[in-house]
C-alpha cells in the first residue's frame, strides 16, 4: 500500500510538469508584429469621417436576415439599400475575447484566448502595444476620441485607450436587461455631445439569452426587436449628422460570434461561426446593391455574400483613410471598393496587400526559400502561387493590365488563407520532453496498474483493451467530437461482461440489477444528445425544458429535493429528535428549492404557477446571490453538524460519517446544477444504489470491478449531462452562485463543479463501494489498502494514459485541419480531467473519505 | 429427414448426453460433414455481400423482403446440420419416422417461437443505444434478422430450460456451430455500431446497415469457428 501511495505521489505531479513542458510548446503566444502600419502618404480619401461600432454579442446571421427575425428597420435598411449586409465567418475559439481581437487587429486568435476569455483577471492578453484599428485613430495627426460602452472584455483588451466608457461584466448570464440598459443610457448624451470619432457599443443581452434559452427562447424576439430599435436611433443620429454636421457617420453592426442550436458558443459548427455583419450608412444608397431583406431561413445560416470576420478591419481601416493594421490579415471588401475611382481601387487593395505580404516574408522568413518545416509543406504549393501573383502586381504597367483587382483579390485571398492555417509556431522541443515524460511515466503507471493490482484477470483484461481502445479513438476527430458514444457503447459492454459472470456464479439477483443498470444508461444516453452530429437533435433535456413538460420537470425535481431530504434525515441527522431532525434536514433542501425556484424564474424558464407562487419571489440578482449564500451556509452547518455528531456519538458505525458526508456532498452538486438536469441525479441516485446492492455480492463485484465502473459512470454522467469536448459546452450559469465579484478561485470552483457534477458524485459513490464490498466480502485487506493499491492505481492509469494519447494525437496531427477546433478543445478538456477530477477529487478527497472513515 | 438415414449410427452412438445441461453436437450423415458445413459456411457470407449492397438505398424494405429467405436459408440448414433435441427422460424408445417429425417440428416451433421473441430483443437493441422514437421499423426488422441469427438454431439446439440457457448466458455451454454462431452475431452487431458516429458521411452510415452486416459478418465467422471447434466440451 504504501509504496503504491508513494508511486502514486511520485508519478502525479512529474507527470503535470511534462504535461505543462507540452502545453508550453503546443500552445504558445502567436508572434505578433509589435508597432505601428507605416503612414501611407498617399491614401484614397476617406469616406466616413465617424466610425459607431455596434457589436451584439452572439448575435448569429439569422437573427438579422432571415424572415424569422423581429428587427425589421435593419432589414429595410437593406431593402433600401442604405446597409451591407454579410454573414462574417468567425474564426474558432468563438468567444468573445478572441473575435474582439480578430475584428480590431485583424489577426487569428490564439486559441489560448479561449481560456483566457474565462480567467477575466488576466491581463495578458491585452493589447497595449498590437496595432489594430481603433489606435489607427488615436495615431492621427490630431488623435481621435474613442469612446466604449458594454462589455468590459474591449476595457481590458484596450486599456486607457477609451475617453470615455463604461464597462459590463459579461459573466451574470441570468441577467438580460440589466447588461443592455447599461449601455443604452448613455447614447442619449453621447449622441448629443457627438464629439467622438469611434464610438463601440457591446451590447450581451442576446448572448445571455442564448446561453439561458437557446436562439429560440421567448425572450429572444422582444430583445432582438430592442437592438432594432438601437440601430434605428444610430441610424437616425448618422442621417441628423450628416446634414447639419457634414460629416458622414460609418455604422457597423455585428455579432462576435453566433450560436449553436441550444445557444452556446466557442466551437466551430455553422451556428457558432456564422455571425451578423453589416455596414450602414447614408451614403451606401448611391452604391445601389439591390439586395433584399429579409431572406429565407436557411440551415447553414449563409446570408448573402459570406466573407471572413477578419475582413472587418481592413474595410473600416480603409473607409475612414487610415493605414491598415501591421498584423491584419483581412481583404477590403470589395462591395465597398465602389466609392472610390479605379486608380484608387487599385492603390487601397495595393496598400492591403502590401501590409499582407510583410506578414507573409515574417511567417515564412524568406518567400523565396523552400520552407522545411511541416507547416511550409502544408502551404508549399499555394506559397508557389503567391509568390506568382506578387511577381505580377510588382510589374512596372500592373494598373494597366486587364484586371488589377482580380489579381489583387487573388492574391489577397490566397494569402489569407495560408495564413490563418500557418497562425502558430510550435515549440517543438518543449512538446517532445513533456511528451517524453507522459510516455514514460504513463507506461510506468499502466504496468503497475496491469501487475501490481489485486488479481483478477477479466476486469484487467477489460480495463487494458478498454484503456488501450480508448487511447487509439482519441486519434481521430470524429470519435473525439463524439466521444459520448465510446463511453456509452463500453457501458453497454461493460454491463453485459458483468451481466455474464453474474450467469456463472448463477446469481439472479446480481443479472437483475445489471439488467436495471443497462435501462438507467440507455435514459442517460438520450438525457442530452450532445457532440457534433446529432447536437441539438430532440433529447430528454429538451421535452423537459419545453413549455407542456414544465409540470413533470418541477415533479422530478421535487422528487430529487424528497430524496435528499430522506438522506439527509436518515444519515445525518439519525441521532437526534424526529422534531429537530426533521427541521435540520429541511432547511438546507428548501433553501435549496427556492435558489432554484428563483434561479428558474430569473431565467425565464417556464414554472408551474402553484410551485411559483408557494416559494417567495422577488426577482433580481441580489435576490439570488443571497438565496445561494443561504444554500452554501446551510450545506456547511449540515457538514459541521455532522462532523461533530460523529464524533460525539458512542455508537461505532465506522461508515456512518462518510456516508452522511456523501449525502451532503450531493446536496452541493445539486445546487451547482441547472434546473433541467436536477432530474439526472435521480437517475445517478439509482446507479448508486444498485451499484452498492451490486457490492454487497462480493461473488460478482471485485474491488477493480468497483473501479472500472466508476471510470465508465464518471464518463457517462458527464456526457448524459450535456458536455462534450468542444468548449461550446462549457456551463458558467452555475459558475456565480453565491459570488458577487469576479475572483479566479471560487468562481473556477464552481464552474469546475457544475460541470463534473456526474464525475464528482461517482468518485464519492465508487469510494463508498468499496468500503461496502469489504464488509460483505469479509476481506482481510483494509479498506485504505484497497482504495489506494487497485482504486488509484487503475483510476491514475487509465487518466496517464489518454493524457499520453491526447498530447500523441496533438502532437502527430499538429497540421490536422481540426486541430484547433477539436484536438486542442480536448486537451483542455484532459487538462481538466487529469489535473482536477484524478488529481484534486479523485486521489485528494477519495484518500481524504477513506481515510477518514478508518478514523472515526 | 435426415435422422431417418443416420439411425445406425445413432444406436452406436449413446443417446442420452453425456454432460446433463445440453446436447452435445452430433455429425450429420445425410450429406459428408464438411460439405453441410461448407455450404453453410458459404450461405451466410453471400447473404450479407448482397444484402450490404442493397441496404442503405432502402433499409427497412430490404430487411423485409430478404426475411422470409433468411428463414429459409436457416430453416434448411438447421434440417440438415442440427439434431433434434431429445428430451432426456424418454431418449430409447423413440421410432424413426417420429424422430424425424420431431426435427421438423422442433425447427417450426423455434422459429415461431425466435419470431415471437423479436419484440424481446428490440428492447435489448433499446437498451444497447438503438433509437427509441424513430427508425422503429428497421429497428424491429433488426431485431427479427438478429433472431433469426442468433436465437433460431439455438432454440432448435438447446433444450428450453433454466440451467441450460443461464450456462449459454455464462459461456459455460458446449461449443457447437448454432451456439458460437449465435455469440458472433452478438459481437458482430454490438461491433457494427461502431462506425456509425463517425464523420465520413457515407450513405451506408445511417442505422441500422452496419449492425446488420456487423451482425452478417460475425454469425459467419462465429459458424467458422465453431465448425473448427465443435465438440469441444465446453466454451470457456
Amino acid at each position: 500500500m504504501i509504496p503504491h501511495a508513494l508511486i502514486i505521489a511520485f508519478l502525479l505531479p512529474l507527470e503535470s510538469l511534462g504535461l505543462l513542458f507540452f502545453a508550453r510548446g503546443f500552445f504558445p503566444y502567436k508572434p505578433v508584429f509589435h508597432g505601428y502600419a507605416p503612414i501611407e502618404s498617399d491614401t484614397p480619401p476617406a469616406v466616413s469621417d465617424k466610425v459607431i461600432f455596434m457589436v451584439v454579442d452572439a448575435l448569429r446571421s439569422d437573427f438579422v436576415f432571415s424572415n424569422e427575425s423581429s428587427m425589421r428597420f435593419t432589414q429595410s435598411l437593406i431593402s433600401s439599400g442604405n446597409a451591407l449586409p454579410f454573414t462574417a465567418r468567425a474564426a474558432p475559439p468563438t468567444v468573445t475575447l478572441p473575435r474582439i481581437k480578430g475584428v480590431t487587429t485583424g489577426s487569428v486568435s490564439n486559441f489560448l484566448d479561449a481560456v483566457l476569455n474565462i480567467a477575466e483577471s488576466d491581463s495578458s492578453s491585452s493589447l497595449v502595444g498590437q496595432d489594430s484599428w481603433l489606435i489607427e485613430f488615436k495615431r492621427r495627426h490630431v488623435p481621435g476620441k474613442l469612446v466604449m460602452f458594454g462589455d468590459d472584455t474591449w476595457l481590458k483588451l484596450f486599456p486607457g485607450i477609451f475617453d470615455r466608457y463604461d464597462g459590463t461584466s459579461s459573466f451574470f448570464v441570468s441577467d438580460f436587461t440589466e447588461v443592455d440598459n447599461n449601455v443604452t443610457r448613455h447614447l442619449d448624451t453621447e449622441l448629443k455631445t457627438s464629439d467622438w470619432d469611434v464610438m463601440i457599443l457591446h451590447y450581451l443581452g442576446v448572448d445571455h439569452i442564448g446561453h439561458k434559452g437557446g436562439p429560440y427562447s421567448p425572450f429572444m424576439p422582444d430583445k432582438l426587436k430592442e437592438m432594432d430599435q438601437i440601430v434605428e436611433m444610430l441610424y437616425e443620429y448618422a442621417e441628423k449628422a450628416q446634414e447639419t454636421e457634414g460629416k458622414s457617420t460609418l455604422l457597423v453592426l455585428c455579432g462576435d460570434h453566433g450560436m449553436n442550436e441550444i445557444g452556446n458558443h466557442g466551437g466551430s459548427s455553422a451556428g457558432e461561426t456564422a455571425a451578423a455583419l453589416l455596414f450602414a450608412s447614408p451614403l451606401f444608397s448611391k452604391l445601389g446593391s439591390g439586395l433584399r431583406a429579409p431572406l429565407n431561413a436557411t440551415d447553414n445560416y449563409e446570408y448573402y455574400n459570406v466573407i471572413e470576420q477578419v475582413d472587418i478591419v481592413p474595410s473600416i481601416s480603409g473607409l475612414v483613410g487610415n493605414p491598415f493594421p501591421m498584423n491584419n490579415i483581412g481583404v477590403f471588401v470589395p462591395e465597398l471598393l465602389r466609392f472610390w475611382s479605379r486608380s484608387d481601387q487599385i492603390k487601397l487593395l495595393r496598400q492591403n496587400a502590401e501590409q499582407m505580404y510583410r506578414i507573409l516574408k515574417e511567417t515564412f522568413t524568406s518567400m523565396d526559400m523552400p520552407v522545411s518545416d511541416a507547416q511550409g509543406l502544408l502551404a508549399g504549393n499555394d506559397i508557389d502561387k503567391i509568390r506568382g501573383l506578387w511577381d505580377q502586381i510588382g510589374q512596372p504597367y500592373f494598373d494597366e493590365t486587364d484586371d488589377p483587382v482580380e489579381t489583387l483579390y487573388a492574391f489577397l485571398r490566397l494569402s489569407q488563407n495560408v495564413l490563418s492555417r500557418t497562425s502558430s509556431n510550435y515549440d517543438i522541443s518543449s512538446m517532445v520532453i513533456g511528451l517524453c515524460l507522459v510516455f514514460w511515466l504513463s507506461s510506468l503507471a499502466f504496468r503497475r496498474a496491469l501487475f501490481s493490482t489485486s488479481a483478477d484477470f477479466v476486469t484487467k483484461a477489460v480495463f487494458a483493451v478498454g484503456t488501450t481502445i480508448y487511447a487509439i479513438s482519441i486519434f481521430g476527430s470524429s470519435l473525439v467530437e463524439e466521444e459520448h458514444y465510446f463511453w456509452y457503447w463500453s457501458a453497454s459492454a461493460w454491463l453485459m461482461t458483468q451481466f455474464i459472470l453474474s450467469a456463472r456464479v448463477k446469481s439472479t439477483t446480481a443479472g437483475l440489477i445489471l439488467i436495471s443498470l443497462l435501462g438507467v444508461l440507455s435514459i442517460l444516453r438520450h438525457y442530452h444528445h450532445t457532440g457534433q452530429k446529432y447536437a441539438g437533435s430532440y433529447d430528454i433535456a429538451q421535452f423537459l425544458s419545453s413549455d407542456i413538460a414544465a409540470g413533470l420537470l418541477w415533479v422530478l425535481i421535487l422528487l430529487e429535493h424528497l430524496l435528499i431530504f430522506k438522506n439527509l434525515h436518515f444519515y445525518v441527522f439519525a441521532d437526534v429528535s424526529p422534531l429537530i431532525a426533521f427541521v435540520c434536514s429541511f432547511t438546507p433542501v428548501i433553501s435549496l428549492f427556492s435558489f432554484k425556484m428563483s434561479m428558474a424564474l430569473e431565467a425565464g424558464e417556464k414554472v408551474p404557477p402553484v410551485l411559483a407562487a408557494i416559494t417567495p419571489t422577488s426577482t433580481g440578482a441580489d435576490q439570488l446571490l443571497n438565496r445561494a449564500k443561504t444554500s452554501f451556509l446551510s450545506i456547511v452547518i449540515c457538514m459541521v453538524f455532522h462532523t461533530l455528531s460523529t464524533v460525539w456519538s458512542t455508537k461505532r458505525d465506522q461508515f456512518k460519517f462518510v456516508r452522511g458526508a456523501f449525502h451532503i456532498a450531493v446536496l452541493f452538486l445539486v445546487v451547482q446544477t441547472s434546473s433541467v438536469n436536477i432530474p439526472i441525479f435521480l437517475l445517478y441516485e439509482a446507479i448508486r444504489s444498485l451499484s452498492w446492492r451490486l457490492a454487497a455480492d462480493s461473488r460478482v463485484t471485485t474491488p477493480l470491478a468497483v473501479v472500472l465502473s466508476t471510470l465508465i459512470w464518471q464518463r457517462v454522467s458527464f456526457f448524459a449531462a450535456g458536455n462534450s469536448n468542444s468548449l461550446a459546452t462549457v456551463d458558467l450559469s452555475n459558475a456565480y452562485n453565491g459570488v458577487s465579484g469576479y475572483s479566479v478561485i471560487p468562481v473556477g470552483i464552481l464552474a469546475f463543479v457544475s460541470n463534473f457534477a456526474g464525475p464528482i458524485f461517482f468518485t464519492l459513490s465508487g469510494t463508498l463501494q468499496l468500503s461496502i464490498w469489504k464488509t460483505s466480502s469479509k476481506s482481510t485487506r483494509s479498506v485504505e489498502d484497497i482504495f489506494i493499491v487497485d482504486f488509484l492505481s487503475l483510476i491514475h492509469a487509465f487518466h496517464a494514459v489518454s493524457l499520453l494519447a491526447v498530447m500523441g494525437a496533438c502532437m502527430v496531427l499538429r497540421s490536422h485541419l481540426f486541430i484547433w477546433t477539436v484536438f486542442s478543445p480536448k486537451l483542455l478538456y484532459t487538462v481538466g480531467w487529469f489535473l482536477l477530477q484524478q488529481g484534486a477529487v479523485d486521489t485528494i478527497i477519495g484518500l481524504f473519505i477513506v481515510v477518514v472513515s478508518d478514523l472515526l | 429427414m435426415a435422422r431417418i438415414k443416420s439411425t445406425p449410427r445413432q444406436i452406436a452412438t449413446p443417446s442420452a448426453p453425456t454432460s446433463a445441461t445440453a446436447v452435445p453436437y452430433k455429425p450429420n450423415t445425410l450429406f459428408p460433414e464438411n460439405v453441410i458445413t461448407s455450404s453453410a459456411l458459404l450461405a451466410f457470407p453471400i447473404v450479407t455481400v448482397i444484402l450490404s449492397s442493397l441496404l442503405p438505398s432502402d433499409p427497412v424494405k430490404i430487411l423485409g423482403y430478404s426475411l422470409p429467405a433468411v428463414a429459409l436459408i436457416q430453416a434448411v440448414n438447421i434440417l440438415f446440420t442440427n439434431p433434434a433435441p431429445e428430451p432426456v427422460a424418454k431418449s430409447s424408445g423413440n421410432k424413426k419416422k417420429k424422430q424425424a417429425k420431431n426435427t421438423v417440428s422442433t425447427t417450426i416451433l423455434g422459429l415461431v417461437l425466435s419470431m415471437l421473441l423479436t419484440p424481446f430483443i428490440h428492447l435489448i437493441y433499446v437498451l444497447f443505444g438503438a433509437p427509441v422514437t424513430v427508425s422503429i421499423p428497421a429497428t424491429f426488422l433488426l431485431s427479427a434478422h438478429t433472431a433469426l441469427l442468433a436465437l433460431f438454431p439455438i432454440l432448435c439446439t438447446y433444450p428450453l430450460d433454466g440451467v441450460t440457457w443461464t450456462n449459454l448466458v455464462a459461456l459455460k455451454a458446449p461449443v457447437t456451430p448454432a451456439y458460437t454462431a449465435a455469440l458472433g452475431t452478438i459481437a458482430g452487431a454490438w461491433l457494427g455500431a461502431v462506425p456509425i458516429p463517425l464523420d465520413w458521411d457515407r450513405e451506408w452510415q445511417i442505422w441500422p446497415v452496419t449492425v446488420v452486416f456487423g451482425a452478417y459478418v460475425g454469425n459467419a465467422l462465429g459458424r467458422l469457428v465453431g465448425a473448427v471447434f465443435s465438440g469441444k466440451e465446453k466454451m470457456l
